[in-house]
Order: C-alpha cells, then structure tokens, then sequence
C-alpha cells in the first residue's frame, strides 16, 4: 500500500526538518506526515532516523521544543525553529541549490 | 560560543534531569506509535496488524532509544554512571581480587598522604606571621661557627640599615616566678623593642615595650597567653599588676594573643612564658665579643632579598674595618641575613626529601602490583569483553569502560588509604619527634584529602591505562571462543616488565632503610663519652635576690650534692652550666701563657662548662692524663681548668697539656687557669657529631665575663643505683630543705634525654624501614602472581612433558627459572639504583658509608630469599598437575 520509500541522506533529513517546520509546529509524527504529504508520498522518513534528527538539531540550538496539545488533541512535544534555525535553513538550502546545480550540470553534461 | 556553553549545560543538567529526558522519550515515542496505527487502521489495516507494522516502520525501538541519548551527548554521562555501577558490581563479585588490590592501593595512597600531610603542614605551609616572606634572620658567622649570634654591639650596628622596615633581637632565659602559686620555672625571652613591629604581632591585651623602657631594660613584661591563663586565670585585670620574677616585682603590661611563638619555637610545643625588654641601649660600652643575640629583620617594602643580604654584608665587612681587635683576619667574620622561611624549614629539609623519595618508590610498588592484578583479571574476562565488542562496543567505549573500573579502584583505595593516612599521622605526632617545626600542625586537612584524590586518579588512570588498552585490542572473535588470545604472551612480558620493576624498588627501598636502620643503631651505640643510664638530671636557676655573693652560689650547690650523697642509692651528684644533648653550649677564647696571638690569627677557643666536681665522677667522664677537678678547686685557690682530649691535640699538640697555664678571654674568672687534667672528649650537640674543643672549669671559680657574676643556672645531675625516675621525690626534697621557694624545671633522667636526641633517627628509621616493609610484602605478592600466572598459562604444556616423562623437578626447575631471571634482573637494577640514589642521603648517615656492602647484600639477598619463595610456591603447584587432566584442560 505504500509507496517505495527512498532513504534520505541525514543531511537532506536535516534540511527538510527545517523547511517543515518554519512554517509551522509540529510534533515528530507530524514532521514525518509533513514530509510525506509535500512529497506526494515519495519520501518516507526513515522514523528510526528521525527523532536522532530532531534531537540533534535541538542540541544545535536550531530547534526548540516545547510541551503542547498536538493537532489530534494529545499531549505531545512540538518543535520549531529558532532564529538561529531559520538562519540554518536558509544556509542549507542555498547550499542544496547549488549543489543540486552541479549535479544536474553533470548529468546533462555540462 | 554560547550555544556550546548553553549545549554542556544541558548536558550536564542530564545528570539530574536524565530520567525524567528518558520518560519524555518514551512518551514521545508512544505517541508517534499511535499515531501510526491510528492511520494504519483508517487505511484499512486491522489494529493488530497495524501495531506491528507501526513497530516495524519506527525500526527498533532499542536502537532508536541508544540513538537519541547518543544525539543528545547525554551519552557520556550516563555511560559514565553506567560504567561506574558496572565496576563496583564487579568488584563485589571479585572479593579476593577486590581485596588484595584495595588493601595495596590503601597502603601506598595512605602512606603517600600522611607523607604529603607532613610536607605539608612542615615546608609548605607560610610561617605564621603577616607577609613572612619579607622576614630575614640576621647573624654572624665566622671560621668554624657558619651559624653565630650577633653581640649587643653589632645588632646596634645593624639595627639602623636603611633596607629593613624593623630588626628585633632576642635572646633566651629563665626566671623563677613566686607568688599566686606554686614557685615555677619559666622560660623568659629578652626582646628588643623592634621584635613584635617585625612580627608584625600586637598584643592582645595592652601594649608592648616602650622604646624607653627597652633602653632603660625597665621591669616590665609581657605575659604569653598560655602563662596568663595558666598561672594567672585568664583573669581581665591582669595589666598593671606586679609580677615577682627572680625576687624583683615587675609590672604587667600587655597579654600576647594565643598561638604567638618566635620562630625559634616553631617545632616546640610551647611558646617562651614571658617576654621581658632586652635593655640594650646603644652606648660606647657595649661588648662587641659576646655573641648571644638571635635577630630578626623586616625587609622594607620594594627592597629584594638579596639586596638586603648585601647590604648586611656591607655592614659586617665596616665592622671588621672599624674594630680589628674584634674581628681578627683569621677569624673571617662575616654578616648574612638569609630568609627566615629558609632558615626555620631548612633544616628539616634532606629528610623530608628522603621521605617522598621512598613513599613516590612504595607507591610504585603498589601500582605495578594492581596493574598486575588488573592484567591477570583481564584474563578472566576475555569472554565477557569479546561479547561487549561483538554488540558493537567501540574500542574507546571498552577503554573508557576499564578506565572506570581502575579509577574507582584508585577512589576505593584512597579512601581507605586516607584511613590508613591519619593513623599514620597520628601515630606520628603521638612520636614528637623534636626539631621538626611545626610538626605539631600535621593533620587531615582538605588538602591532604584533595591530593589523596587527585593521587587516587592519577595511579588510577596509571595502573588502569595499559591493561584497559591491551584489553580492547584483543581480537573479539578469539574472546568470545574463549580462547587465549595471542595478547597472552604480551601480556606475559609486560608482567614480567612489572615485577621487574617492583624488585628493583623494593631493593632501593630495602637498601635505604637498612643504612638507616644501622646509622641508628650506631648512635644509639655510640659512646658519648658519658654515662648515659642511672642519672636524673634538673635544672636550677638561683635568682641574684637571694643569692647575691659567688659564695652563696657555690655554697647552695655544695650543700645539695651533700644531701643528695646521703640518699639512698646514690653514687654521686654534680652540678654542670649546660648537660649534654640537653642544652647548646658556647665557646670562649683564652690566651696561652707565653703564646701571643699573632696580627689576624684567630685566637684558641674551646666549649666551656662550669662544672662541680660530683659532675665529673657522676657522669663518669673518663680521665686521661693528671687529675679531675675536686673539692680542692675552691674559690680562693689557684685557677684550674680540665680540657678534653681535643682541645690538648689542638694547642699542644706535643707533650702534655698538664701543667701549661692560659688566660680566659673576655676577662672571664678565674682568669689565669693551670690544666690540671686532660679527659675523653664528650658528645654535647648530638650523638655522634664530630668532638669539639672543650674545657671544664670549677664552678666555684668560675665568673662570667664582663659582669663578673657566678653561673646561677645549672644543670644537676645525680647519679643512682637504683631507677633514676624513682629519685624524682629525694631530689626535690633535697632542694625543698635547702630552699622552699626554689623551683626545680624539666627533671627527667639521662636515658630520656638521649632518647630524644635519638628521636630523628630513629623516626627515619621506622618509616623507611615500614615502608620498605611493605614493599617487600607486595613484591613478594608480585612474585607470586606472575609466576602463578605462568604456571596456569603452560598447565597443558606441562601436562604433556611430565606424560612424556620428564619429572616433577624438571617442570620445577623450569617455571622458577623464569621468575629468578625476574628477581635477579630485578636485583640487578635495584642494586645499580641504590648505588646512586643512596648518596643523596649521606649527610643522614652515621657509621655506614651510602654503598655499604654489607647493607647492599643483605637487602639483595633477602629480596632474594623472599622473591625465590614466592617464585617455588607457586611452582611445586606445577609439578603436581596431573598430565591427563590438564591435557584435557579447556582451551
């Protein structure tokens, strides 16, 4: 019933952690939904490699979490971003551009 | 930066926080669970099969929860707690080896802190006045005296430089005190104005000395807080009330506060009782000749030391310049003014040193021996560490896990070793041993338990490092089969490297206490050239109230010898100004009969004692040539003196000194003096020093020079057949009939005086000797291990030869032979080691030379005995295998 997941490299984990939740908050299960749901269910995110992620990054001082009521209603811890978090993302994705860039030059052959 | 501060912060919070982080992980995780089912179900999957694929797709629930705390960085610190309750459980499981091991780290950490306790609070810690560094003792020294005293003239000389804030001299006395009490001796110190300003100390109750009073040497005084309470009460109202010392009445004017010593009284138990003014005012007419004074200076603000040296080097040289007569060329008079930390903590210094020396080398011993037993116990554990390898342990992890282990090993120890420590320092003060300053402050203070810890680390990390890095290398596969990795015979060679080590110690160790142990007994044995057992000794100091003639003076101590004849028991009784070892002595010059001193020669000086005929015959000071002085040396008969056997070599090195006549220098009494008799040389400063020019003058003749007055403070010595102690109540009756208000001070009997002049000695001694001791034992221990080790390693190999046919002593001989080659290779090292380090205790040593032969072999051949039996124990083990057994034995 699901679509083939792809394995995501960790650093692209990261960066689409970060897109996803400048827009809004959201607990780990929603970041994973999130993440399904923008990619037309292409990427599935590797949930053993998510909260590691998540973590991390808030060990970073990128994110910050906090106790709240989730959008079904249950107590739950949500994330978002930090200054400094949306300062990261948008280094990160303008590292992805160019480096997408490169790859598709290389591709094309040039 | 402060995200990273912000990042170790929450680490750290972790500790306290880290089982509520668990339990939100745990929740968050349910959630997402359910979350997952819940959407699985809405897809159609039922809601079992939805849990488990809810399961799956989350991917290890183990893993995800190793993996956050890892991403949290809270990893290291719950590992670090982990590992810690990891160790202590393997410890209880491993009760021999926990016990042996802590009982090891015990001995050497708690011998190492009660050592670092003494260095401390003896060499370490800052003298107890305000900014002691700026203080300066200033002396004279000159040919044959390197540390002199300043006389009345030269400290007014001095008094005045510019390079010192303040300069105090003092010298030491007694006087009876009577009245409010019982008659008592107190120990007075005469200080100059300019003492308590550099000591930087005010009284606690009034004031000190006035400059005026100090010129006039006006009758007043200054009680020590120990006298104030004892004798006076403690009592608020203590100023301007009259004392009476020695007769005279002498007002009170000031209390000092409690704890204040001169430095001088800095090893002592007890500061000086009194002070009173020293009286010195500068005047044409002060003698330049007496060296009596003890100084003290405070270098002013801004000026070096060594500036300050200078400048008092400056002064003496002028002195010599200004007043040839007193300071002949020979004579190579000189000022100095070194530190006075220096000079109180000097002294102490060489045995301090050897004492780190040998517990840094015990130490050792001890660590070589747990990491040993670390090593063998790595053995045991090559299973359970291959299986932590095979579940994906790091390396570092394995390390870091061991490293744990050892340093809570170390921490064990050292707390038992702190136990072990303040015995040590307790048993060591319940010693006094004297002339150690400040011995009296050791104790268990935070600095002592800072460094048993950080000690505790330290052999932690050192013992614990190498075994936990060859552990980890150890192939995981070969752990888990069980089988002996080919680390084995590394491991062998390191052990073997070890034991080596301990033997080598141990023998450096042995070597050191036996050349103390025989400097010892050489002193102990020494003659001094006096009888030293049956004699019971006081001290009495006539006051010039109430015996104000010469005549008195001799009369009094005549009378009391007469009495003491006639108790039961005693042989003899006699009176002498200063006793050996008990009391220093100083030195007068005289003039040869016939015999000019030449321009800048020194002229002859000898020790001088004031002695009473009984003395002489008391203490049994053996005759060599003419006669003892006697009853026939009264005071209106010629002069006569006795001179020891060094004195005659020295002056008349040919013939017979009897007969030869001189003049006593300073115009000191009788004045013109015949040699009557030659005698032994006597040990006075200390056993077994180098004799000294001596002579024996008749107490009843004898004045003192300049104010011409009889010795009034002597030392009596009676001598009995029976227990000297048990005199004690004669003695003091004896002197009660002659005089009820006469004090009688510090009776004891000679054997306890020589005793205390033993006392370094023999500390140094008993420690090096416990230690080595101890070494000894956990060498033994070493022995033994290493060698069992070998012989469980080869069981199989031994097995077969003896099924093959060899016989027991050949598998015997075999095992041994490998640890002898430890012990002597050992021995070897040990004997090359003691032959350089032993030198740096020479100046300790008496009798013995520092390579003593005799010493060297018989600490070899000990270790020697003891290794070769820790080595054959274990062995005849080997022969008694049975071959089939151990063929069968697990791989």
């Amino acid at each position: 019933m699901a679509k083939p997941a792809v394995d995501l490299l960790q650093g692209s984990l990261d960066l689409m952690i970060l897109a996803v939740l400048e827009k809004e908050e959201l607990h780990g299960w929603g970041v994973s939904k999130r993440i399904r749901e923008l990619s037309e269910e292409v990427l599935h995110v590797n949930q053993g490699s998510l909260y590691p992620a998540l973590y991390r990054l808030q060990d970073q001082g990128v994110l910050r979490s906090r106790w709240g009521v989730s959008p079904e209603g249950r107590r739950a811890k949500l994330y978002r971003l930090t200054e400094g978090g949306v300062e990261r993302l948008r280094e990160e994705q303008t590292t992805w551009r160019l480096f997408t860039g490169a790859v598709d030059l290389v591709l094309t052959g040039g | 930066m402060t995200t990273w501060i912000r990042k170790q912060v929450r680490r750290l919070a972790t500790l306290f926080t880290g089982a509520r982080a668990q339990r939100e992980v745990e929740e968050e995780m349910r959630l997402h669970l359910e979350l997952e089912r819940e959407q699985l179900i809405r897809g159609g999957w039922s809601p079992e099969e939805a849990r488990q694929e809810a399961l799956r797709r989350f991917g290890g629930v183990d893993r995800h929860r190793e993996a956050v705390r890892e991403a949290q960085g809270v990893a290291g610190v719950q590992n670090l707690f982990c590992d810690l309750r990891y160790a202590l459980r393997g410890l209880v499981r491993n009760p021999g080896f926990a016990a042996v091991a802590l009982v090891t780290l015990a001995l050497g950490i708690g011998a190492s802190t009660a050592i670092f306790s003494v260095v401390e609070a003896v060499l370490l810690r800052p003298l107890p006045y305000p900014e002691p560094d700026r203080l300066v003792r200033v002396h004279p020294a000159w040919e044959g005296s390197p540390n002199a005293r300043l006389s009345p003239a030269e400290y007014i000389d001095l008094r005045s430089l510019e390079v010192f804030e303040s300069l105090g001299a003092y010298a030491f006395g007694t006087a009876n005190v009577t009245g409010d009490g019982e008659p008592e001796r107190l120990e007075v110190a005469f200080v100059s104005g300019g003492v308590l300003p550099t000591l930087r100390v005010s009284p606690a109750l009034g004031r000190g000395f006035t400059a005026e009073e100090e010129e006039t040497g006006a009758r007043v005084l200054v009680l020590s807080h120990g006298l104030w309470q004892r004798r006076f009460g403690g009592r608020a109202g203590i100023l301007g009330t009259r004392v009476h010392l020695n007769g005279g009445a002498w007002e009170v004017v000031g209390v000092l506060p409690q704890g204040f010593v001169l430095p001088e009284d800095l090893g002592s138990a007890e500061a000086k009782d009194a002070y009173v003014p020293l009286g010195i005012s500068p005047s044409d007419e002060l003698p330049r000749g007496s060296h009596f004074l003890y100084a003290l200076a405070r270098v002013r603000p801004g000026v070096s030391l060594d500036d300050a040296d200078a400048a008092v080097a400056r002064a003496g040289e002028r002195m010599v310049r200004d007043h040839p007569d007193d300071y002949p060329a020979d004579m190579g008079f000189h000022t100095l003014a070194p530190s006075l930390r220096e000079e109180v903590l000097g002294p102490a210094r060489p045995a301090l040193r050897l004492l780190v020396g040998a517990v840094a080398f015990l130490l050792l011993i001890a660590c070589a021996n747990v990491a040993n037993l670390l090593l063998a116990r790595a053995e045991g554990r090559e299973r359970e560490l291959g299986l932590r390898r095979a579940l994906g342990a790091g390396r570092r992890r394995i390390v870091r896990q061991l490293l744990v282990e050892s340093v809570t090993l170390g921490l064990l120890g050292a707390a038992l070793g702190t136990a072990v420590a303040w015995l040590a320092t307790q048993g060591l003060l319940a010693l006094q041993p004297p002339e150690v300053p400040r011995l009296g402050d050791v104790g268990l203070n935070p600095s002592a338990l800072a460094f048993a810890g950080g000690l505790a680390f330290l052999t932690g990390i050192a013992f614990g490092l190498v075994p936990a890095i060859r552990a980890s290398q150890d192939d995981a596969v070969q752990g888990l089969r069980g089988g002996r990795a080919s680390g084995g015979r590394r491991r062998g060679r390191l052990r073997r490297g070890l034991v080596v080590t301990q033997v080598a110690a141990a023998v450096v160790l042995l070597a050191g206490a036996g050349l103390l142990g025989r400097t010892f007994m050489q002193l102990a044995g020494s003659d001094p050239g006096y009888r030293t057992a049956g004699l019971l000794t006081a001290e009495i100091t006539l006051p010039s109230s109430r015996y104000p003639d010469a005549t008195d003076v001799s009369t009094f101590f005549e009378s009391l010898a007469e009495r003491l004849r006639r108790s039961p028991g005693v042989m003899d009784a006699g009176a002498v100004s200063n006793l050996p070892l008990a009391s220093s002595i100083g030195d007068l010059n005289f003039h040869i009969e016939g015999r000019p001193v030449a321009e800048g020669d020194v002229s002859p000086r000898a020790d001088w004692q004031a002695v009473t005929p009984g003395y002489l015959r008391a203490m049994e000071i053996d005759l060599f040539q003419g006669r003892l002085l006697d009853e026939r040396d009264r005071a209106d008969a010629p002069g006569a003196v006795l001179v020891s056997r060094t004195t005659a070599e020295r002056y008349w090195p040919e013939g017979s000194a009897v007969g030869e006549r001189f003049t006593l220098g300073g115009g000191a009494g009788p004045g013109l003096v015949t040699v009557v008799g030659v005698v032994e040389d006597v040990a006075h400063a200390e056993l077994g020093a180098a004799a000294s020019a001596q002579m024996y003058i008749p107490h009843a003749q004898f004045r003192f020079w300049g104010s011409g007055a009889p010795a009034r403070a002597m030392d009596l010595v009676v001598w009995t057949e029976g227990a000297p102690a048990d005199l004690t109540r004669a003695l003091r009756a004896a002197v009660a009939e002659l005089d009820p208000a006469l004090p009688v001070a510090s009776v004891q009997t000679m054997e306890t005086i020589v005793a205390a002049s033993l006392a370094q000695p023999r500390l140094l001694a008993s420690l090096v000797g416990t230690f080595a001791l101890i070494a000894l034992v956990l060498s033994a221990v070493g022995v033994y291990g290493v060698t069992a080790y070998v012989v469980g390693q080869r069981t199989r190999e031994f097995g077969i030869q003896m099924a093959l046919g060899a016989e027991g002593t050949r598998v015997l001989r075999m095992v041994v032979q490998e640890s002898v080659w430890m012990i002597v290779i050992g021995l070897v090292l040990g004997l090359g080691g003691s032959l350089v380090l032993t030198r740096g205790v020479r100046d300790m040593l008496y009798g013995v030379v520092p390579t003593d032969p005799v010493t060297l072999t018989a600490a070899s051949v000990l270790l020697g005995a003891i290794g070769l039996l820790a080595a054959v124990l274990p062995a005849r083990r080997a022969t008694r295998v049975d071959p089939a057994s151990s063929l069968r034995a697990e791989s």
